[in-house]
């Protein structure tokens, strides 16, 4: 399973209410995903989707359970270790874009890589490349917060690949945009992950966006089963 | 519904805990300023008003001389004259008291058959009753207040031993008077004596220093005074104690209306940082406004329930800030004290007292200060749609497209205030503190766009202190005024050092110019003396036969008046010894022929100090006119001297000059320079031991030096305090904001831990940005306080006290406070960078960072 | 006894009552035996502690049928030590100057009292010697130009005061009608045989005096009869005296009395004596029985509380002589704010018991106020 980037083994997440009994959110959930593989996740908000995320991304610690994170169990490590590896190894994709407005959007793109030293040159060059593939070559000195939706989202996409994770993670990426739209950055991301052999996992509202990946995972109650098959 | 919206107001203020805090402890800091200049400004002046009443309390009028004291035959005078219904004589002088440091007492002969009651306290036997009869016989007797007499260990019946000039006295403890009962105020150092035996010890028979007078009760009190004066003549001055207070207020106008001006710069940096915290706490509880709106509450409510809560926050920080100024004012009693005695030549502070009214004041500021700062982010909130308070998007900062304009504005101020000047507005007195208060106004006006223009240039190079400063430039309605604060507070800062440093070096070259002597011999009580007591024969004689001194130069003095009323202190020298220079030869002139100026003074003409000159608009070739007791007398001004001992002004003379208009004055100090290769010290030992006997005071050149760079220094220590508390708020300020930012931001704090930045990444950001914020308050203060110090120096000072002051740059001092203030900065941001850091990446709600 | 506040009163009371038990031994004691010198004995005689020269009388308009003016001027020396302290200053005393000045306007049946105390010194009151005319002078009180003196003048006197606030003043020349007389053998008058306690007493019995009285706005041009005394004594009052009861009368049979009463603590007299100048001018010292001046009427002072007689019957059988007197009116009296002293001092009139018309003052002192510093 070396190959695994990242794997769920029985994990539970449960979180404290203010009345008593802790509240399960995540029960038993079991999976991995490979490189350069992506899997779907659907369900109804309250689901869970959100937590598993951030257990996935090293935000969140299971209560039960291991999550292992480039072969590395995240329980095991401590917050600078683990966003140290989150840095290295994730990429993240919202359905709100967060990207910081004031800040042209090759700095949005470059920002992965200031917070982890790289290189300056290599940096500006990357992101250089990443914008051209997701045709937004000649906005980089534009401010992001003058783009559109779709726009933004794909800067975001930049951003996630900036420093060539093994993983990336996206929280319903087309949430927030029209279906035109979305159905374009939808294959710019799954089109992107492919090419740089990144394993993808995303959540989603969408059927039609669910089955643009290789697995598809339901999630119910907290439980994770397989989605119907692709239609 | 008022009632409950204050509830929820509160509990949200109850919330965020050190928001709170640092607000009201911006009031508190603000309104500590304040009270504390006002209680030493009234301190100032409160012993001698106490003392007035205490020792005249029952006078309607009190006759003086122009100088320190008056011929007795006066008093026969007054007596005749048709209105007056009791009048008495007093003496008054200061004695030091032997073997302790510092200590005066304040010597009061009266007559006690005169119709006027002295709260003599002769206790209780029948035994005791014979002290007070020996008042008249007993050699020595005095009455001393309890407090006093308890501090130096004395009870009825013991001696103890003072100094008057150069002659030690022994006094007799006869009885305890207890001044206090009648003036609470009065200082614990009034003693009384019997006239006779006062004139006698203190070698002023024939003169004494007042009388008081009590006119016919139905007689108009005004017109009594104008007839009395008449009568006695233009050599007098006839004064009802309101007048004497006020001349007493008159000699401190300067100081105490520079001390207000500084406190009223902490009141404003406190003003902004109420601006600041309420409009930040405003903003982050826009849906609270917008929920409230949208239920139906006016516009009306919701800003009365705003300044409601900032009156609230204002009556706290005044409740706070009340006990500072207080522990503040405790704190400089001394230092004030000190200037009060050496400089002005009134009483010490003995006590503070609380007036009411300064409750009131502190309350207003406090209060007024809340109100106003919560004004205009109150109307801004009030005035805006439900829609937009409710909306996912944040409130658009509006700063950002004004920050131009504001800039314009605030040049436009400086350009108009400037232009006002020059046009005519320099001949307004105040007009310095007019240009200074504009210049504080337009310096924050100017903020926004310098931060912006900064911060936004600043090429984003790496996650770190680059990207912080940045988003400096994002949040300008939060950190322009931070950084506004802080360049306000560091003018202050600045350009009172560099007022001080200025000062100090003129007054070390003018110093090193003029005090040229090796020794400088003077009584023990010639700090108080005026001028009344002189060095006895014998130690004069000694002093200018010893072999070890080559020339000596005979100080007279006498306190004196112009004829307009205007304080002057006249100084006499005369040279004896083997040297052929003039004892003028080394005055540093500023306008005069220094070459003829000998000649001159020794025919009669006049060297005047440079404030003299200035405040009464004379110059070389004009006359000085001086109230003497046989009426005005002008005498030609031959030169003009820089003088930096007194902002009254100095006019220096020949002997013969001196004495034509007030008669015989002897000697109150010697300057003596020694020959060749003697040594200072040794000389003064030598002249220690061989006149024992006498009560002198001998210092060296340098130990002079020393004390008259000494008191300089007491007399700015308040300024220091105030520095200090104003920096204390801003730096508040700084906090305030990054906390602020803090919370605002933590959208995009938790994507920078999403993104993999760790705890001490985020850490060093707000760091960063703590001291991008003190960096930029601090460059903006130097070139505030530059502008500000040339304000002082060439505007207020010229207006107020008429120095010259050269420029220097105390590149040292100024340093120190740079270093204090990044350092404060840095502090500031500590527990907001730590709080920052602790925003989980969690945090990222469904919200957009927009 | 503790003071806290001390008013003058009690100040100068104090201030005498010390001194005297201090000095006491120091001061000279009137004695019988005195060497009198005169016209240098008019003037003051330091090494005695008190003294002083005291003139009363009625005057008026010389056509005027009854006197209108009743006047009284002293001057006191009191000494405070017997040498003057040896300080360098002007202000330095051995003695205190004080003046009464009193002016009855005997119409309207008002009284005006004016009081000045100071010590001696060059400006303010003194006691020079021959050959200077003054004999003692205190400066006027303030408000009023110049100062009062009492000066020789030919055989006689000149008294000049005045007090400008209280609208009162007279300028008189004294001429005596008679010869001066001692009052006891020696000029000693004994006040306390026992203590040995008395005083160098002598007068001018009769005194006619011309010159100006100021009553308010009028300066009215008068003669009349007056009466000078002079005492100088250290303590002429036993302890047990609390005040006398003095008077100087004058009867239109060219006869002249001096009668004192010394009273007790009960206000019993206790010391009693007269003085008896015939027409002729022949002196003779009487010994009245202790109940010789008899009260007859009382009034009290609102102003003080002081309970005085103001009108009394008089007997003094050695001589025959009887009268009833009355005071002209009765508020005649002084209250000195400065000396903390009260006593009555007016014109009186009266009546023998043959019909023959008697004129004088009467002084009644020690029926109220603080302790008398004599």
């Amino acid at each position: 399973m070396a190959d695994c980037l990242l794997e769920f083994q029985d994990v539970h997440r449960e979180f404290a209410t203010p009345a008593g009994p802790s509240r399960p959110v995540l029960l038993g959930v079991d999976f991995a995903v490979e490189r350069g593989a992506s899997l779907a996740m659907v369900g109804r908000s309250g689901s869970g989707k959100s937590t598993l995320l951030h257990l996935a991304a090293g935000i969140d610690l299971p209560s039960r359970g291991e999550v292992r994170l480039a072969g590395r169990s995240l329980a095991s490590l401590d917050d600078p270790v683990r966003s140290r590896l989150r840095r290295d190894h994730v990429g993240l994709v919202f359905q709100f874009f967060h990207l910081l407005p004031h800040l042209t959007v090759r700095d949005n793109v470059s920002l992965p890589g200031w917070i982890a030293g790289d290189p300056h040159a290599e940096v500006r060059a990357r992101a250089e490349d990443l914008l051209a593939a997701v045709e937004l070559g000649d906005r980089g000195d534009d401010l992001a917060g003058r783009l559109s939706g779709g726009q933004m989202q794909r800067v975001a996409i930049c951003r996630a690949l900036q420093r060539r994770p093994g993983l990336v993670l996206a929280d319903e990426p087309t949430g927030n945009l029209d279906e035109t739209v979305g159905a374009r950055v939808m294959d710019l991301l799954v089109g992107l992950c492919a090419d740089e052999g990144v394993g993808l996992l995303y959540v989603t509202h969408s059927r039609e966006q669910a089955s643009r990946a290789d697995r598809v995972l339901r999630l119910r109650d907290g439980r994770l089963a397989a989605a119907e098959a692709p239609a | 519904m008022s009632g409950r919206l204050l509830g929820a107001m509160l509990a949200h203020w109850r919330q965020s805990r050190t928001l709170t805090v640092l607000t009201v402890l911006g009031v508190a800091l603000g309104v500590g300023s304040v009270v504390c200049i006002q209680l030493i400004n009234q301190g100032a002046l409160a012993a001698f008003a106490g003392g007035m009443r205490a020792v005249s309390g029952e006078a309607d009028l009190v006759v003086l001389g122009h100088g320190p004291d008056l011929d007795e035959t006066i008093y026969r005078e007054v007596l005749a004259h048709p209105d007056v219904r009791a009048a008495w004589p007093l003496v008054r002088a200061w004695a030091k008291v032997a073997g302790r440091e510092d200590e005066f007492v304040d010597i009061v002969g009266v007559d006690v058959f005169a119709p006027v009651d002295y709260p003599v306290d002769v206790g209780g036997s029948d035994a005791a009753l014979g002290g007070l009869a020996d008042m008249l016989t007993d050699p020595g007797w005095i009455a001393l207040t309890p407090e006093f007499a308890g501090e130096l260990d004395l009870a009825v019946g013991d001696t103890f031993t003072v100094a008057v000039s150069d002659r030690l006295l022994t006094l007799s403890v006869g009885a305890l008077v207890d001044f206090r009962r009648r003036a609470p105020l009065a200082s614990r150092k009034l003693a009384l004596m019997d006239i006779a035996q006062a004139q006698h010890l203190l070698d002023r028979g024939g003169h004494v220093d007042q009388i008081d007078v009590r006119i016919r009760r139905d007689r108009d009190l005004a017109t009594a005074q104008r007839r009395l004066q008449d009568t006695l003549g233009p050599g007098v001055r006839v004064l009802s104690p309101e007048q004497r207070q006020e001349s007493a207020a008159g000699l401190l106008a300067a100081f105490r209306l520079n001390l207000t001006a500084l406190s009223l710069i902490s009141v404003m940096v406190g003003v902004f940082l109420i601006f600041s915290a309420v409009h930040a706490s405003l903003v982050r509880r826009r849906r609270q406004f917008g929920l409230l709106r949208s239920l139906g509450a006016e516009r009306g409510q919701v800003l009365r329930v705003i300044l409601l809560e900032a009156a609230l926050l204002g009556v706290a920080g005044t409740l706070v800030g009340l006990p500072i100024g207080y522990g503040a004012a405790m704190l400089n009693v001394d230092t004030v004290s000190s200037t009060l005695t050496s400089i002005y030549l009134l009483d010490e502070i003995e006590q503070l007292r609380f007036p009411p009214l300064l409750v009131v004041v502190a309350v207003a500021v406090g209060l007024g200060g809340a109100l106003l700062g919560a004004l205009l982010p109150a109307l801004d909130i009030s005035r805006r749609d439900p829609v937009a308070l409710l909306g996912a998007a944040g409130l658009p900062e509006r700063i950002g497209r004004m920050a131009p304009g504001l800039a314009l504005l605030g040049l436009g101020i400086l350009l108009a205030v400037g232009i006002w000047y020059s046009a005519g507005g320099h001949e307004l007195r105040t007009a310095g503190f007019v240009l200074a208060f504009f210049l504080m106004v337009s310096l924050p006006l100017m903020t926004p766009l310098v931060l912006r223009a900064v911060c936004s240039r600043i090429p984003p190079r790496g996650f770190g202190w680059r990207l912080g400063w940045r988003g400096l430039a994002t949040r300008l309605q939060s950190t322009s005024f931070a950084v506004a604060a802080l360049a306000v507070t560091v003018s202050m800062l600045v350009g009172i050092t560099l007022l001080i440093g200025s000062f100090r070096a003129t007054l070390d070259t003018w110093i090193a110019r003029s005090l040229t002597a090796d020794i400088y011999v003077t009584g023990a009580s010639w700090q108080r003396d005026l001028g009344r007591t002189a060095l006895s024969d014998t130690v004069r004689t000694r002093l200018a036969a010893h072999d070890a001194v080559e020339y000596v130069d005979l100080q007279r003095r006498r306190e004196g008046r112009t004829d307009s009323g205007r304080p002057v202190r006249l100084i006499a020298i005369a040279r004896e010894g083997r040297t052929d220079e003039h004892w003028s030869a080394r005055t540093p002139l500023l306008a005069g022929d220094l070459d003829r100026l000998a000649g001159r003074l020794d025919d009669g003409a006049v060297v005047i100090s440079e404030p003299l000159a200035r405040g009464l608009d004379l110059a070389v070739g004009d006359s000085l006119r001086l109230a003497t007791p046989d009426g005005p007398r002008a005498r030609p001004i031959a030169g003009i001297a820089y003088d930096y001992a007194s902002e009254h002004g100095v006019a220096y003379m020949a002997v013969p000059t001196l004495e034509s208009m007030i008669g015989p004055v002897g000697v109150a100090a010697m300057a003596l320079t020694l020959e060749p290769g003697r040594d200072p010290e040794r000389v003064i030992d030598a002249l220690r031991s061989e006149l024992a006997g006498h009560a002198l005071e001998l210092r060296s050149n340098r130990r002079l030096r020393a004390e008259v760079v000494d008191i300089f220094d007491q007399t700015f220590a308040i300024t220091r305090i105030l520095q200090f508390m104003a920096l204390v708020i801003a730096v508040c300020g700084v906090s305030l904001t990054l906390l602020i930012m803090a919370r605002e931001r933590a959208t995009e704090l938790a994507l920078y831990r999403a993104l993999g930045a760790t705890r001490r990444q985020v850490f060093g950001l707000g760091l960063g940005e703590g001291t991008g914020l003190g960096a930029l308050g601090l460059a903006l203060g130097l070139g505030g306080g530059a502008a500000l110090a040339a304000i002082l120096i060439l505007v207020i000072n010229r207006d107020w006290f008429g120095w010259t002051i050269r420029f220097a740059l105390p590149a040292g001092a100024l340093l120190a406070q740079a270093v204090w203030i990044m350092g404060g900065a840095v502090l500031a941001a500590v527990y907001p960078a730590l709080r920052a850091s602790r925003t989980p990446a969690s945090e990222l709600t469904r919200e957009d960072l927009l | 006894m503790r003071l806290g506040v001390l008013i003058p009163g009690c100040m100068l009371a104090l201030v005498l009552a010390i001194a005297a038990a201090a000095a006491a031994q120091s001061w000279r004691v009137a004695a019988p035996g005195h060497p009198w010198s005169f016209p240098d004995d008019h003037h003051a005689m330091p090494a005695y502690r008190s003294e002083w020269w005291y003139l009363t009388g009625q005057v008026g308009a010389a056509d005027a049928a009854t006197p209108r003016f009743g006047v009284q001027m002293t001057i006191f020396r009191i000494g405070l030590a017997p040498v003057r302290p040896p300080w360098r200053s002007d202000w330095a005393a051995r003695d205190l100057v004080m003046g009464h000045l009193a002016v009855s306007d005997l119409e309207s049946g008002r009284h005006l009292f004016s009081e000045v105390l100071t010590r001696a010194g060059p400006d303010r009151g003194g006691f020079p010697q021959p050959p200077d005319s003054v004999v003692a002078w205190v400066r006027a009180p303030a408000g009023t130009p110049d100062r009062w003196e009492i000066a020789r003048a030919g055989a006689g006197f000149r008294v000049r005061a005045a007090d400008a606030h209280q609208g009162i003043g007279l300028d008189l020349v004294l001429t005596p009608e008679r010869p001066r007389i001692f009052q006891g053998p020696g000029g000693y008058s004994v006040k306390d045989p026992e203590a040995a306690a008395g005083s160098l007493y002598y007068s001018y019995t009769r005194l006619d005096a011309h010159g100006t009285v100021i009553a308010g706005a009028d300066t009215v041009a008068v003669s009349g009869r007056t009466w000078f005394d002079r005492e100088v004594f250290t303590s002429q009052l036993a302890s047990r005296h609390v005040g006398w009861d003095w008077f100087g009368l004058h009867l239109d049979d060219g006869r002249d009395l001096m009668a004192f009463a010394l009273r007790d603590t009960a206000g019993r007299a206790d010391v009693t004596h007269a003085t008896l100048v015939a027409a002729d001018g022949e002196v003779e010292w009487l010994d009245p029985p202790a109940d010789f001046l008899v009260p007859r009427r009382w009034w009290t002072s609102e102003r003080t509380g002081a309970r005085y007689p103001v009108a009394w019957r008089l007997t003094l059988p050695e001589v025959d002589l009887a009268l009833d007197l009355e005071a002209r009116f009765d508020d005649q009296e002084n209250v000195g704010r400065r000396s903390g002293i009260v006593y009555w001092e007016g014109a009186v009139v009266g009546k023998t018991d043959r019909g023959v018309e008697v004129s004088g003052y009467g002084e009644l002192t020690g029926y109220g106020g603080g302790p008398l510093p004599f």
